[in-house]
């Protein structure tokens, strides 16, 4: 199954990485932020894609919890990491996007 | 049997099917969208140094604000994890099919670039070549640094035995001009400012260099004439049997300084 990651800021600011893509997320110094890193898509090397998203402090494990058995186990392609646009996170403890949703 | 990686069908042409563009799903690394009307995806490319860049046109709200495009993202994400299917169309302006009603028509296809961009501090161990032009550095507080012997390869020689001539920029490039001046004093003269620019591919503040001989028995100057688009810095005279370093420095569109060392 290829599946992708989804990220929403707005209307006009989302997108959806494949999960092939994810190397890593980062639980922040304050414990209250993750940032997706993800292979950069026209291989200048060097290079990454980066997404943060505010956690509830200390509440970070629980969501990369959740994102891993739903990236491993999960029936559906289309995995809605945060969604601002219809107020719907992967996990309750995942509070907003923080980035812009840059693919290039 | 399905490999579950359908192939994907773009053709951005209204008229025919010339510019069609078939991807394999698998290829799709990345779904976006960055305003009211826009969707893009990104298919990697088979040069590996970049994507082949698909642009759609999507539907806005009736009132022109954007509309949610979770819709499109989630349809194209589900269509091609159906096994059941080996070719979707993503937008065709020929059939006008398109995978979703909010995808109005294809904007374009954009093919990937060859340049490789390298971000951050890069050691290479063993040797370097490049078949193409380099750059190295972007500013002037970029230091570039060179920790060997330094050599300029294929460089050549133009050979004047004239009393003047005009120094094209052709010329210049090959690196040493040698000038048996003969008769009376003589003069050189620069090609224009506009054919040094284009003829040495300089960017503003490009520095070109060129090593200028007089082997012959006569004084010349080098700020010869009134050519467009060039400055002459400074204009010592080059002796009999004595040589200078020419420099040319693109200062706009079609200029250039002179400075003669």
């Amino acid at each position: 199954m290829n599946k992708f990651l989804y990220f929403a800021n707005s209307a006009t600011d989302a997108g959806a990485i494949p999960v092939s893509l994810l190397r890593e997320i980062q639980i922040s110094a304050s414990s209250d932020l993750l940032r997706f890193k993800f292979k950069d898509v026209g291989d200048g090397i060097g290079q990454e894609i980066s997404i943060s998203c505010s956690t509830t402090e200390d509440k970070a494990d629980k969501v990369v919890s959740s994102i891993a058995n739903e990236i491993e186990f999960g029936t559906n392609p289309f995995i809605v990491i945060a969604d601002e646009i219809n107020n719907e996170f992967i996990h309750p403890d995942l509070l907003s996007v923080d980035t812009s949703i840059s693919l290039t | 049997m399905s490999n579950s990686d359908p192939t994907i069908f773009v053709n951005p042409s209204s008229s025919s099917t010339d510019n069609g563009r078939y991807f394999r799903s698998s290829t799709i690394c990345g779904i976006e969208v960055t305003t009211t009307n826009d969707l893009k995806i990104y298919f990697k490319s088979a040069k590996e140094s970049d994507t082949s860049d698909a642009a759609f046109v999507r539907r806005a709200n009736d009132d022109s604000t954007a509309k949610d495009p979770r819709s499109i993202i989630e349809t194209i994400v589900r269509d091609l994890n159906n096994n059941k299917r080996h070719e979707i169309v993503l937008g065709d302006d020929f059939s006008e099919k398109y995978i979703h009603p909010d995808v109005l028509s294809v904007t374009s296809v954009t093919a990937p670039s060859s340049t490789t961009t390298i971000i951050g501090t890069t050691s290479v161990s063993g040797d370097f070549s490049a078949a193409s032009d380099v750059t190295l550095g972007d500013a002037n507080s970029d230091t570039v640094r060179i920790n060997g012997y330094q050599i300029n390869g294929k460089i050549t020689e133009t050979d004047k035995d004239v009393q003047s001539f005009t120094l094209t920029a052709a010329e210049f490039k090959t690196g040493i001009v040698v000038h048996t001046s003969v008769t009376g004093a003589g003069v050189v003269t620069f090609d224009t400012g506009a054919n040094f620019v284009s003829g040495l591919g300089m960017s503003q503040d490009d520095v070109a260099t060129c090593l200028y001989i007089n082997d012959g028995n006569q004084n010349v100057t080098l700020n010869g004439g009134t050519p467009a688009g060039v400055t002459y810095v400074n204009n010592p005279t080059i002796a009999a049997g004595s040589a200078a370093t020419l420099v040319v420095r693109r200062t706009g569109t079609n200029a250039v300084s002179v400075y003669i060392v």
